[in-house]
């Protein structure tokens, strides 16, 4: 009797094993080949509508597919990202998502206003990439989203131009702002009223100042630069002394200055106060003869010859032509 | 003068123009006759060219043959006429520019593409041949929601999306399939940028 009961659940457990084999080998891949919709073969017009359809996070995820994908996407940009391509976008928080803010137009009714997107980092710059948009503005509202937009724009630097920062923390100098990002290529940082801009071409550091207030940040002098540029507005007052004369007191670490630029307001600046507050500490010599700059071309007099302190450089400071506005140069040697 | 001493008029029913409706005779490509009316037609802007086109009377529809449309079949015909049937008269959209476009599925519209995909595939292609305005635009937003919240991964299979890699091996099957000499004189090339020369001739 028990081994007709063993032979019988034998027999049970290989039906039972066999139908399932059959099940599994013929019947469950028919049900999982549901007929699938080929989205690409659609046509052109078909293909755009769905994509107009699309939420942007989904549009997103689907041109991660292929590059194919991103490619076509790419071709419908003008009407899905057209508000997006002149926009700044602003990182804004620092729980892994950016926001975008659209620039909207004075025309648009106040009630019109769009809320920001907010995207994953990851397809923030994916977002980036097929939007074509090129200048993220940041608000920093603490060191940790600054070192989360900084680790997030290291990666992705390559999408970006131009990066402005609105810098309100406290205990955060100019330098330590600038030094989170590795290879920056133009940098605008916000501080208050002042506003710098900071350039990195082939290695090539620059800064511009746009604007400032009386006073600049210590650590500005701490930055590596090549070239500085003060604009009109940051000319007419002390940080446009305070630096030149940091240069000829050697309080600036930087040797590597060797262009010097300023967008000169004033008709005749050398006789101005500001021109003596500049040159009443330094020894310098007027130099009275036409002589050729290598960028500026020919330089008429007068020109004035001053030394840093520590003897290691000397420079000619002269005024020139900038399509048909006049500048201050400094030529350094 | 009351209401009670208005005049009585005999009015000859038979005398009123009554405006008869017209259907027209449509033959899918595997032989389906369809019957539909004008107003369902002037949802097609394809179609409704046509008709205006042949200029035909109550008497030609009847006594011509269907008038055949090639590319569809008659599964899809019937879904498209069927929709039309249900649409006709509506006003025919104008897109506002608006992105993402707002489009809501009636729920005819959502009974009708509970179909499989392959099939929803043909209508599209259908409302897109017909140019039929709105079922594109539904049908569209039906194909757009399919990929709500899903992952690449996730799209690839719904979609039928390839890889990159099968990208490339389409490609240069293509390539080869079309100019095997092109495809020798590309390996030439790379075999004397290997070896270092810096021209090709």
């Amino acid at each position: 009797m028990p081994t007709a009961n063993i032979k019988l659940s034998l027999l049970f457990n290989a039906a039972f094993l066999g139908v399932s084999w059959y099940i599994c080998k013929y019947v469950l891949p028919k049900l999982e080949q549901k007929p699938k919709l080929r989205l690409l073969r659609l046509p052109l017009l078909a293909f755009r509508e769905c994509i107009l359809f699309m939420d942007i996070n989904d549009i997103l995820n689907l041109s991660l597919c292929s590059k194919y994908t991103t490619n076509t996407i790419k071709l419908f940009k003008r009407s899905y990202f057209k508000e997006a391509t002149n926009c700044k976008v602003q990182f804004i928080e620092n729980y892994g998502h950016l926001d975008f803010r659209v620039s909207t137009s004075l025309k648009r009714h106040l009630h019109s206003h769009k809320p920001p997107l907010k995207l994953p980092q990851k397809l923030a710059a994916q977002y980036l990439e097929l939007a074509g948009c090129r200048e993220v503005e940041v608000i920093i509202r603490d060191r940790i989203a600054l070192e989360e937009f900084a680790s997030w724009y290291n990666t992705h630097e390559s999408l970006i131009k131009s990066v402005y920062c609105f810098e309100n923390i406290g205990r955060n100098t100019t330098f330590d702002l600038v030094k989170k990002f590795k290879n920056w290529r133009r940098l605008v940082l916000i501080h208050g009223y002042n506003e710098f801009q900071f350039n990195q071409t082939n290695q090539n550091k620059s800064i511009s100042i746009i604007r400032c207030e009386q006073g600049l940040l210590n650590s500005f002098w701490k930055l590596p630069h090549q070239s500085i540029h003060f604009s009109a507005n940051a000319f007419k007052i002390n940080p446009f002394i305070d630096y030149l004369q940091r240069w000829i007191a050697s309080s600036i670490p930087c040797t590597e200055l060797v262009d010097f630029t300023a967008e000169w307001h004033l008709p005749n600046y050398f006789n101005t106060v500001l021109f003596f507050n500049i040159l009443r500490s330094v020894k310098f010599e007027e130099v009275n003869e036409e002589w050729i700059h290598p960028i500026h071309g020919k330089i008429p007099p007068p020109s004035y010859k001053i030394q840093r302190r520590d003897q290691k450089k000397s420079a000619l400071l002269f005024t020139f032509d900038k399509d048909g506005e006049l500048w201050l140069g400094m030529h350094i040697y | 003068m009351s209401v009670e001493n208005a005049p009585v008029v005999d009015v000859d029913e038979a005398a009123i123009p009554v405006e008869k409706k017209m259907y027209y005779r449509f033959e899918s490509n595997d032989k389906k006759e369809f019957r539909v009316s004008e107003l369902a037609i002037q949802q097609s802007e394809t179609l409704n060219r046509l008709v205006e086109a042949m200029g035909y009377t109550s008497e030609d529809v009847e006594n011509k043959p269907a008038i055949a449309i090639e590319n569809i079949d008659g599964k899809t015909l019937k879904l498209v006429f069927q929709w039309c049937e249900h649409h006709k008269g509506e006003a025919i959209p104008v897109d506002d520019g608006s992105v993402p476009k707002i489009v809501e599925i009636p729920e005819f519209d959502a009974k009708l593409m509970d179909i499989d995909n392959g099939l929803l595939f043909k209508l599209i292609w259908a409302a897109d041949y017909l140019n039929i305005v709105q079922l594109l635009n539904v049908s569209c937003k039906k194909v757009a929601n399919m990929a709500q919240g899903k992952t690449p991964a996730q799209l690839r299979r719904v979609y039928l999306l390839p890889s990159d890699e099968e990208d490339e091996a389409a490609k240069r099957a293509a390539q080869e399939a079309q100019d095997p000499r092109a495809r020798e004189v590309e390996e030439e090339f790379e075999e004397r940028k290997r070896q270092g020369g810096n021209s090709f001739f």
